[in-house]
C-alpha cells in the first residue's frame, strides 16, 4: 500500500539557519545582510514555486545475512546497523516539484548568487519537508535517521529499487536519469526504520557516510 | 462501424482497473502483469471478458508498461496481449485499444531522455499493436506534456489507427509537469487526437471539476476514465473509497459536463463500469461543438488570440544585433537565455525566436535555443524562420502548439509550411504578399489573406489557426502605407480574421522612431489588432499597450496599469563616487549597480586596461583570498564577481580588441550529470580573471568536450561531477582528451571529488572551490 502525501508550503518551515550552513557558513551570525536578504527572498519565491509530495509505504524488514526489505535485499552492513532491532521500515520519496526545479535554473541563469542560494534554500527545503512527513507518521518516536541510497556502503543503485517500487515517476512525478541522478532536483529517497524503543538512534542517518570531509556533518 | 463512427453515435465505455483484480488472481507485488499475457492468458481474457459484460465496448490490452525499455520480448508479449483482447471480444460488439502508458523516464530538458529516443520507444510498441490488429492506440497516464507528444507522435508515425490520448491531473487542474486542461487540449488536437481527457490520480468527485475545461475547449470527444476514489490502507490491502454504487452516480455528472466516452482506472471494477452503463446509457448524447478559439499553447498554458492584444517579444533575433550575432557564433546559449528571462520580465506573452545566420546551422542552433527555453521559461514561443528544416525540427521539439512565423501566398510557401502545420499542428502568421509581391491596398492584402486561408482549408487547417499580418512597410517611404496597414487591419478584424504585425517597421527611416511605433501600435489596436511582434524593452510601446488595455476596459480597475506605472523610470540620481577607490569597495562589496556606474566614471580619466589590473583585479584578489582564508564566504564572493563583472561591461567596449584576455578554457560538466551550479560558478570567477570560458553546460558527451577544445584551440579544460555515478564519465572524458589533445591540461572538481581521485583518473589539477580553479588557471597560463 503505497500512501500519497501532499503538503501545503505555507506549513513547510525553511530554517535559514540551515540555509547558512548549505551555502558554506559556519553559522547564521557570520551570514553577513545582504546574504540574509537573499536567503529570505529566494525561500520566498522557493516555496511560491514548489509542490511538496511524497510516496510512503511500510514494509517487513528481515535481518538474516544482509537486509530484505521484499522489493530489495542488499549485504549493506551501515544499513543493517541503522536497521538493527527493527521489523518493519517505511520507504520514502519526496520532492520540491518541477516548477522549483525550474526556478533553480532560472535563477542560476540570470544569477549565479540567486541560484546557489536557491538551490541551497531547496536542500533545506526537501529536508524540512521530509522531517514533516516523519513526524507525521505513526510510531514517529521510534523512527530511526532516514537512510538514503549512497550512504555509507548502501550503493546509490538502490535508488531504483525505490523509485521503481514506490511508482514514483506515476505517483510524485519522480524519474532517475541513467546516472541515477533524480529529477525533480530536490528530491529525497530514503529508508526509515521503525524501532521498537523510543528515539533509540543507532547512528544517524548521514553520519555513517565515510566522507569526513563532507561540509555538512 | 469503426471505433471513430462509435464514439460519434452515442456514449461509449471503457473498460476499468486491471491491477486489483490481478492481484486478487495471483498477480504478486512487483511482478509485471504484462508478462501474464503469456504465462496466464486465460485469466487475462476472464478479465476482460468480465468487463465486456458489465458493458465495455472499448477494452485495453494488459500491455500498459510494453516498452523496450522494460520487456526484450515486447514482440511476444504485445502479440498474446492483442491476441488476448481479440479472444475475448469474439461475440461482442467491441474495440480493442493498443494500451499505452508512460516510459519511466522523464525527457530532456527535465532529465536524460531525448525526445527522439523516447519517440523511437513508443513507436516500436505502436507498431507492433497495430500490426498485431488493434483497432485503436490508447495513450493514457500521462503526467508530463512532452512525453503525451511523444507517444502522440510516435502513433501518427507509425500507425493510421486511431489515436486517444488521457493525461492525469492533479488537484490544481494541472499535469505533474504544470500543463492546464488547455495547454493539453490545443497541443493534443494539434497534433490531430481522435479523442482526449483524463484518468488516473483523481476520483471522480475531483475530475468532474476538470471536464467543463474540456467541453469548454475541446473539439474532439472528451474521455473520462477516473479512480475509484483514492486509495487508503485497510488491514494492510489496498481499498478506494467510492463504491460502484457512488461511482456511477458521479459519472452522470462527468457525462452532463460534456464526457462522452467514459470507464474507470486504478480501483475501478467491472461492477463500477456496469453500474455506470445501467445509470448513463440512456442520458442525453451530444458531441462538443467545434470551437473556434485561436489558442497556442507552452507546456503550462494556453495563450488565447482575439481577446485582448497579446505581446511577442521581438527580442530573440540577431537582425541589427552586434552581441546576439556574436552569441549564436560563440554558441553562447545562456546569453539567448536570459534575453527570453528579460522579455518574460516584461511582460510579454510570447517569445519569438530567431536564429538565422548564414554562417551557422540554423537547424541545430534552433532546436538547441528551442529546447533550452523551454527548460526555464514557461512562455509559449513563435517559430521564426524561413529554413523548411529548421520549422519542421523546432515543431517537433516543441513542447505545446506553436505560433509558426511565416507562410505567406506564394504557393510555394503553402506548399511547404501547411503539411507541417497539420501534421505537428500550430497557428501560423500569414503574411500578406504572393508572387506579385505586396499589392498597394488594403484590399490586394485582404484578397491575398482570404487565399491563404482558403489553400489552408485544403489542407485541413482550420482558420482559426491562421493569424493573418498584413504588412507594415515603412511611412517615410510611401506616406499612405500606415493608413493601408491600419484598413486591412480593420477589415480583417471585421472579416474574424486575426490579426498580427511587425510594428516597428512603420518608422524605418525616421528619427524618434519609438515615438513613432508607439502610436501606430495604439491606432493598430484601436483598428482591431490582435498580436504584435515589438521590443518590450521600449517604454513607449509598453506604456501604449498599458495605456491601450486600461482605457478600453480589458484591465479591470487599471489595477496592471498602475502595477506599470511604478515601474516607469524615475529621474536616476547619479552615483558619481567622489574618488577611485570607490570602485574597489564597491566589488568588494558586492554592489553590482554602483560597480557599474563607478567604472564608467573612471573611464573618463583612465585607461580601461589601467582599470582592470589596478582596480578590479585587485579587488577581487581581497575578496578571493578572503574566501580562502574562510574569512568571505562563497554568496559573498559570487556578489563581487557579478559587481566586477558589471564593471567590465562597463569598461568592455573601450578595451583595444586582443587586450586583456588571458587564454581561452573549456568548461563542462560531463556526461549524465545534470547539475552545473557549481561549473557555473567556476565559470563566472574565471571570466571575473579575464580568460575566455567557453560553456558547454551539462552532460556534455567526452567527444562534444574533444571538439570543442580542438575547435577553439583551449589549453585547459574544466571538468565537474556531483556523483560517484558520473566520475566514471570524467575519467572516459579525460581519457579521450589525453589522447587526442595531448598537450591540453585539465582540471576537475565536484561534490564528490578528492585530491586521490582526481590523481586515479588521471586529471591534472583538482581543485575543492572556485578560486582554486582561478588560481590552477593563472599559474598554467602565466
Amino acid at each position: 500500500m503505497i500512501e500519497l502525501i501532499k503538503t501545503d508550503a505555507a506549513e513547510i518551515n525553511i530554517d535559514p539557519k540551515e540555509v547558512a550552513v548549505y551555502l558554506g557558513y559556519y553559522s547564521v551570525k557570520s551570514t553577513d545582510d545582504k546574504t540574509k536578504e537573499l536567503i529570505c527572498s529566494c525561500t520566498k519565491e522557493f516555496l511560491e514555486a514548489a509542490s511538496f509530495r511524497a510516496c510512503i509505504a511500510k514494509v517487513p524488514v528481515k535481518l538474516e545475512n544482509g537486509v530484505d526489505l521484499g522489493f530489495m535485499k542488499t549485504e549493506s552492513r551501515s544499513l543493517q546497523k541503522n536497521l538493527s532491532g527493527c521489523d518493519f521500515a517505511y520507504i520514502l520519496a519526496a520532492t520540491t516539484g518541477f516548477d522549483a526545479h525550474r526556478l533553480i535554473e532560472r535563477k542560476s541563469l540570470i544569477s549565479p548568487v540567486c541560484g546557489m542560494v536557491t538551490d541551497c534554500v531547496g536542500s533545506a527545503a526537501i529536508e524540512a519537508f521530509c522531517d514533516k512527513v516523519n513526524a507525521s507518521l505513526e510510531n514517529a518516536d521510534f523512527l530511526r535517521p532516514r537512510f538514503s541510497p549512497g550512504y555509507g556502503d548502501l550503493s546509490i543503485e538502490f535508488q531504483k529499487d525505490i523509485t521503481e517500487f514506490l511508482e514514483t515517476k506515476k505517483n510524485i512525478g519522480l524519474s532517475l536519469n541513467d546516472s541515477l541522478m533524480m529529477t525533480p532536483v530536490k528530491s529525497v529517497t530514503a529508508i526509515i526504520g521503525i524501532g521498537k524503543e523510543k528515539n533509540k538512534c543507532t547512528g544517524p542517518g548521514c553520519m555513517i557516510c565515510r566522507n569526513d570531509n563532507c561540509p555538512y556533518r | 462501424m469503426n471505433v471513430l463512427d462509435k464514439i460519434k453515435s452515442g456514449i461509449t465505455y471503457f473498460d476499468g482497473g486491471a491491477g486489483t483484480l490481478l492481484q486478487s488472481w495471483g498477480l504478486k507485488a512487483g511482478e509485471y502483469p504484462e508478462n501474464w499475457n503469456i504465462t496466464n492468458p486465460e485469466k487475462i481474457v476472464e478479465m476482460h471478458r468480465l468487463y465486456l459484460e458489465a458493458g465495455t465496448q472499448i477494452i485495453t490490452s494488459n500491455t500498459f508498461g510494453a516498452n523496450s525499455l522494460k520487456f526484450d520480448n515486447l514482440e511476444e508479449i504485445i502479440n498474446a496481449a492483442i491476441a488476448n483482447a481479440k479472444k475475448a471480444c469474439e461475440g461482442y460488439d467491441a474495440f480493442v485499444a493498443l494500451d499505452v502508458g508512460p516510459l519511466g523516464k522523464m525527457l530532456e530538458p527535465l532529465s536524460d531522455l531525448p525526445f527522439e529516443k523516447a519517440v523511437e520507444i513508443f513507436s516500436k510498441t505502436i507498431k507492433i499493436g497495430a500490426s498485431a490488429g488493434a483497432d485503436l492506440v490508447l495513450i493514457e497516464t500521462m503526467n508530463d506534456s512532452y512525453e503525451a507528444k511523444a507517444a502522440l507522435l510516435a502513433a501518427k508515425e507509425s500507425c493510421n489507427l486511431p489515436v486517444f490520448v488521457t493525461c492525469v491531473y492533479d488537484e490544481s487542474k494541472k499535469l505533474m509537469t504544470g500543463a492546464d486542461p488547455a495547454a493539453m487540449i490545443a497541443m493534443l488536437e494539434g497534433l490531430g487526437a481522435d479523442a482526449i481527457g483524463m484518468n488516473c490520480s483523481l476520483g471522480p468527485k475531483q475530475m468532474v471539476e476538470i471536464v467543463p475545461e474540456f467541453a469548454k475547449y475541446a473539439s474532439v470527444p472528451v474521455i473520462v476514465n477516473p479512480n475509484a476514489g483514492l486509495p487508503r490502507n485497510e488491514n494492510g490491502k489496498t481499498v478506494f473509497d467510492i463504491d460502484a454504487d457512488e461511482f456511477s452516480d458521479i459519472m452522470c455528472d462527468i457525462v452532463k459536463a460534456g464526457a462522452t466516452i467514459i470507464g474507470g482506472c486504478c480501483g475501478t471494477t467491472p461492477e463500477h463500469i456496469k453500474k455506470t452503463v445501467e445509470k448513463t446509457k440512456n442520458l442525453p448524447f451530444s458531441l462538443p461543438e467545434k470551437k473556434n478559439f485561436t489558442v497556442i499553447s507552452s507546456y503550462t498554458h494556453a495563450v488565447e488570440i482575439g481577446k485582448a492584444p497579446v505581446i511577442i517579444g521581438e527580442r530573440i533575433n540577431p537582425t541589427g544585433k552586434k552581441r546576439f550575432k556574436e552569441a549564436l557564433r560563440q554558441n553562447d546559449i545562456g546569453y539567448i537565455l536570459n534575453e527570453g528571462l528579460s522579455q518574460n520580465k516584461k511582460g510579454v506573452s510570447i517569445l519569438d525566436v530567431n536564429v538565422g545566420l548564414p554562417e551557422i546551422n540554423e537547424t541545430e542552433m534552433m532546436v538547441s535555443v528551442i529546447k533550452a527555453l523551454q527548460g526555464v521559461i514557461e512562455l509559449p514561443l513563435q517559430i521564426d524562420t524561413v529554413n523548411p528544416a529548421a520549422m519542421e525540427q523546432a515543431m517537433r521539439i516543441y513542447n505545446g502548439k506553436a505560433l509558426i512565423n511565416s507562410v505567406n501566398g506564394k504557393e510555394e510557401s503553402m506548399k511547404t509550411v501547411f503539411p507541417l502545420i497539420k501534421k505537428y499542428g500550430g497557428v501560423a502568421i500569414a503574411v500578406t504578399l504572393d508572387e506579385n509581391g505586396i499589392p498597394d491596398s488594403a484590399a490586394g492584402r485582404v484578397s491575398i489573406a482570404e487565399k491563404i486561408i482558403a489553400r489552408a482549408a485544403e489542407y485541413g487547417i482550420e482558420s482559426k489557426d491562421i493569424i493573418v499580418d498584413p504588412l507594415a512597410m515603412a511611412v517615410s517611404s510611401d506616406s499612405n502605407s500606415a493608413n493601408i496597414t491600419l484598413e486591412a487591419v480593420r477589415i480583417l478584424h471585421e472579416k474574424g480574421i486575426k490579426t498580427s504585425l511587425g510594428v516597428s517597421n512603420i518608422s524605418f527611416g525616421l528619427p524618434s522612431r519609438a515615438d513613432v511605433n508607439s502610436v501606430f501600435y495604439t491606432m493598430a489596436m484601436q483598428n482591431g489588432l490582435d498580436c504584435a511582434i515589438i521590443n518590450p524593452h521600449s517604454e513607449e510601446m509598453m506604456k501604449a499597450w498599458h495605456c491601450f488595455m486600461a482605457l478600453t476596459g480589458k484591465d479591470e480597475n487599471c489595477v496592471d496599469y498602475i502595477e506599470f506605472a511604478d515601474t516607469l523610470s524615475p529621474v536616476k540620481t547619479s552615483f558619481a563616487p567622489a574618488n577611485t577607490a570607490e570602485l574597489d569597495s564597491c566589488i568588494i562589496s558586492g554592489l553590482k549597480e554602483q560597480a557599474g556606474i563607478a567604472a564608467s566614471e573612471l573611464l573618463k580619466t583612465q585607461a580601461p586596461m589601467d582599470i582592470i589590473n589596478e582596480k578590479i583585479i585587485p579587488a577581487l584578489n581581497t575578496v578571493g583570498k578572503g574566501f580562502e582564508e574562510k574569512k568571505v564566504y562563497l554568496p559573498q564572493l559570487l556578489m563581487s564577481a557579478q559587481a566586477a563583472k558589471e564593471a567590465f561591461d562597463a569598461i568592455k567596449a573601450s578595451i583595444p580588441s586582443g587586450e586583456g584576455k588571458k587564454g581561452k578554457i573549456v568548461i563542462a560538466t560531463v556526461k549524465g550529470d545534470i547539475h552545473d551550479i557549481g561549473k557555473n560558478i567556476v565559470k563566472v570567477l574565471l571570466e571575473n580573471y579575464g580568460f575566455e570560458v567557453i560553456d558547454l553546460g551539462k552532460d556534455v558527451a567526452p567527444e562534444k568536450i574533444v571538439e570543442a577544445v580542438k575547435s577553439s584551440g583551449a589549453k585547459l579544460v574544466g571538468l565537474s561531477a556531483l556523483m560517484t555515478t558520473t566520475v566514471p564519465a570524467m575519467e572516459e572524458t579525460i581519457k579521450l582528451l589525453r589522447k587526442e589533445i595531448p598537450d591540453c591540461r585539465v582540471m576537475v572538481g565536484g561534490a564528490v571529488m578528492t585530491e586521490e581521485y582526481a590523481a586515479m583518473i588521471n586529471a591534472d589539477s583538482y581543485s575543492s572551490d572556485a578560486m582554486g580553479a582561478v588560481r590552477f588557471a593563472e599559474s598554467l597560463f602565466n
